[in-house]
């Protein structure tokens, strides 16, 4: 019987698999410390660019402290660079902030706009902006970082003050306003301070007798509006008139300040 | 023939293998390099954060600039109840006693925050090593602190910057 020659060793096939076998799985390596590599350098852009946005944040803050009501104008839809991040981009995005009121559902009954003297929802919408920071750069592709921060105007209000608005014109004790028998007069108010309006505040009007008086008709929700009358209610509900000179007075708090505006009102006879 | 097949495949074998290792080392560089860049990232927030939070900076002084931040900020540490109990101190939440003075500065190539409170000794942090720090105040009493550390990487000097708005003095 003829035994069949025996053949120690791999084929030239075996080899040649085997060795692109090899070949692949190196490939496979060499890809995924390459994609590691992209990785890791996009992580270090990620992290600068975080740095770039609270420095671009940080000078929106600063400011909000000195002319808050143009942080819209000035930031939405800007696109800008800081002078030591120059491959970095920043793009603004700015709306009106809503913050938390005390009973949401209370103010929801009422209708969002209405003309005075009807009532409407009291939100704190004016007193901060919704201010939206998306960083890109250089190389970054589609990726960028976002900060969301709500801006407040932290200035100290060392110089707070009240302002009666008569026709949208500020008004005080030296101006007297005349109101005939049973008339009555539209008054308004801003708060003032660093050179800017206070927003979201509540005001508190009364009356403050000298030789006569009227009084408070209506006071909007947030206090912004008030309706002086000249003439008032005795407890049996009673129209009454008492004809000479008072103050029309209006108080608020800021910062543990308060303040107070007045006008002298004439009631006529 | 066979011969010139195995060599060839040899030396793509060997050829892919150096790449593989080449990355490697460059993957082990990035990683100690981004390990660098979040120290560097934390010990600038913390600075930010010390900003923002002081209730005066004594140096460097308005509008100018230095390589050393002093400030004084409320003790972290304190609560508020704490802070206005008569008891511990005076109803005052903003007593001496209650406060940090915290320095920021260079010393021997490391960043340092030193924590002094009263006249006790301070309590140093060490933070990153650093070649310099820069402060930079503009914009007047409530305006910007620019502060620049200057960073010796593994290839390159860096320079971080990060900006802080002063919120109350």
């Amino acid at each position: 019987m003829l035994s069949r020659p025996k053949h120690d060793g791999f084929s030239l096939v075996e080899a040649v698999l085997a060795a692109f076998m090899l070949l692949g799985a190196i490939l496979i390596s060499v890809s995924v410390f390459d994609r590691t590599l992209q990785v890791e350098a996009g992580n270090e852009k990620r992290i600068v660019a975080a740095l770039v946005a609270e420095s671009a944040m940080a000078e929106i803050r600063r400011v909000a402290g000195n002319n808050f009501s143009q942080i819209k104008t000035q930031y939405d839809g800007k696109t800008w660079s800081l002078a030591e991040y120059p491959n970095f981009r920043i793009r603004g995005t700015v709306s009106r902030a809503i913050l938390a009121v005390p009973c949401t559902e209370l103010e929801a009954d009422y209708s969002r706009t209405a003309p005075f003297p009807d009532p409407v929802g009291r939100y704190l919408d004016r007193s901060a902006w919704k201010v939206q920071l998306d960083i890109s750069w250089v190389d970054g592709g589609s990726q960028s970082v976002r900060i969301v921060e709500e801006v407040v105007n932290f200035s100290p209000a060392n110089d707070f003050s009240v302002q009666v608005l008569f026709n949208g014109n500020p008004v005080d004790e030296t101006v007297t306003i005349n109101v005939p028998k049973g008339d009555t007069r539209d008054f308004s108010v801003r708060a003032r301070s660093g050179g800017q309006n206070i927003e979201d505040i509540q005001f508190t009007w009364h009356v403050r007798a000298l030789t006569g008086f009227g009084s408070i008709k209506t006071v909007s929700r947030d206090g912004l509006y008030c309706q002086y009358e000249n003439r008032y209610r005795n407890f049996k509900n009673e129209p009454k008139y008492a004809p000479g000179s008072c103050f029309l007075v209006v108080q608020a708090t800021y910062q543990g300040r308060e303040a107070e505006g007045k006008v002298m009102i004439e009631n006529a006879n | 023939m066979e011969a010139m097949f195995a060599f060839m495949l040899v030396f793509m074998i060997l050829g892919a293998l150096n790449q593989t290792l080449i990355n490697a080392a460059k993957v082990r560089q990035n990683t100690a390099a981004m390990d660098q860049a979040v120290e560097e990232f934390h010990a600038l927030l913390t600075i930010k954060s010390d900003i923002e939070a002081a209730l005066t900076i004594a140096s460097p002084p308005v509008n100018s600039s230095g390589s050393r931040l002093i400030l004084n900020r409320v003790n972290p540490d304190l609560t508020f109840t704490d802070r206005i109990d008569p008891v511990l101190g005076t109803a005052d939440p903003f007593e001496p006693s209650e406060q940090l003075t915290i320095t920021y500065e260079i010393q021997s190539d490391i960043l340092r925050r030193l924590v002094r409170q009263g006249t006790a000794s301070p309590v140093s942090h060490r933070l990153i090593p650093a070649k310099a720090l820069r402060v930079e105040r503009t914009g007047g009493n409530r305006g910007l602190v620019t502060v620049s550390l200057e960073i010796e990487g593994l290839r390159v000097t860096k320079t971080r910057v990060i900006k802080a708005a002063i919120r109350s003095l």
